[in-house]
């Protein structure tokens, strides 16, 4: 625990720095709670581009995980279908979202069972060659209780 | 495709019907290949029943559970997605009940990814969502079995990622009625309570 409170105290440093650069900026990080078991989990977020250009987002590290990669899921015949991709882009002047059921960074092979209110850190880096250190703190899975004939959208 | 004269002459007509029987041939060598489980739900023949899966506590069997409404999802721990999100909206769903109901319904999830999943993972996994739900697991040919009873969808993935496979999945949830029959399906994305709904109405006693 020390060592990632130390990472997240880091991390809140080069994030600070990074966002200096102001093209690029990451809003509501987060981490979804899993069961203890769970091996895996998602990181969702906002990515915005206020620069000229677009960006794609390459990949990521974690030292909460062995591995942290990009994946996506895909719906098709009839199933889900997650994928891992290469990149994920976001335009210029634009923003992209990591969420359920669509882009996200997934951690493989978790070091340990994560608790709500851990907060892991990560480094998203970009095709630009800039990178950007953040943390996530781990949220339980909110589901929207919805009234009760609503027709699911995602 | 062709919209100029000479895709009309014999040649390329035959060389057309060549090239279309090879397309069906391959797509159904990539299926059989993929290795997916249960059309039946595509042509709507998904007709339920009992079954027998292995739990931490023993063998788990549907008909046990007769005079309960019997909720099941068929998923595997190392989703990170579907199956969290939609565990997650049934744990709300049985949460929103009352007491009195929510002892009248058992949840169950059943493992697509025997390799991965044994009784201990299922049970801890399933139990994180609601404390009454019992995670299952069986042999591969056992669980396609069931899989193919109630409709459901899967095939197991190779994919460049440092988690070897995946296993792709429909995303229902069956509501099996107190009398062991599948009385209907719940899509994914449903919130908590419309799956409540679905519950309650197959209670004979809930105030509904």
């Amino acid at each position: 625990m020390k060592r990632f409170l130390l990472a997240a105290v880091f991390a809140t440093l080069w994030a600070g720095a990074a966002l200096a650069d102001g093209a690029i900026s990451i809003g509501d990080p987060h981490v979804r709670l899993v069961p203890p078991t769970a091996e895996n989990t998602g990181i969702f977020m906002v990515i915005r581009n206020q620069g000229d250009k677009d960006v794609k987002l390459i990949g990521a590290d974690s030292p909460a995980s062995k591995k942290a990669e990009l994946h996506t899921v895909i719906e098709e015949g009839g199933m889900k279908k997650m994928r891992p991709v290469h990149d994920i882009s976001v335009k210029a002047k634009g923003e992209t979202v990591l969420k359920p059921g669509d882009y996200h960074v997934m951690l493989i092979g978790l070091t340990k069972p994560l608790q709500e209110g851990d907060i892991v850190p990560l480094t998203l880096r970009f095709d630009d060659g800039s990178s950007q250190s953040l943390q996530a703190p781990v949220r339980k899975i909110q589901v929207p209780m919805g009234p009760a004939a609503a027709m699911p959208t995602k | 495709m062709h919209t100029d004269q000479r895709a009309r002459t014999p040649f390329r007509l035959s060389s057309l019907l060549l090239v279309s029987v090879l397309s069906i041939a391959s797509i159904g060598l990539v299926a059989a290949h993929d290795g997916t489980h249960g059309l039946a739900h595509e042509t709507g023949v998904a007709k339920g029943g009992d079954f027998t899966l292995d739990s931490t506590a023993g063998p788990v069997a549907l008909k046990q559970f007769r005079g309960k409404v019997v909720v099941l999802y068929f998923g595997y721990t190392f989703c990170p997605d579907a199956c969290p999100t939609t565990l997650s909206a049934l744990g709300g769903a049985m949460r929103s009940l009352t007491p009195a109901d929510a002892t009248q319904i058992q949840p169950l999830f059943i493992t697509l990814d025997p390799a991965r999943d044994d009784v201990k993972r299922m049970a801890e996994y399933s139990r994180f969502f609601y404390p009454t739900m019992l995670g299952l697991r069986g042999s591969e040919e056992r669980l396609a079995a069931v899989a193919k009873q109630y409709g459901v969808l899967f095939a197991k993935q190779k994919v460049d990622s440092a988690a070897n496979y995946v296993v792709d999945h429909s995303s229902f949830l069956y509501v099996v009625g107190t009398d062991g029959k599948l009385s209907r399906s719940v899509p994914y994305g449903a919130p908590p309570l419309e799956i409540a709904a679905a519950l309650r109405a197959a209670l004979p006693h809930s105030a509904k």
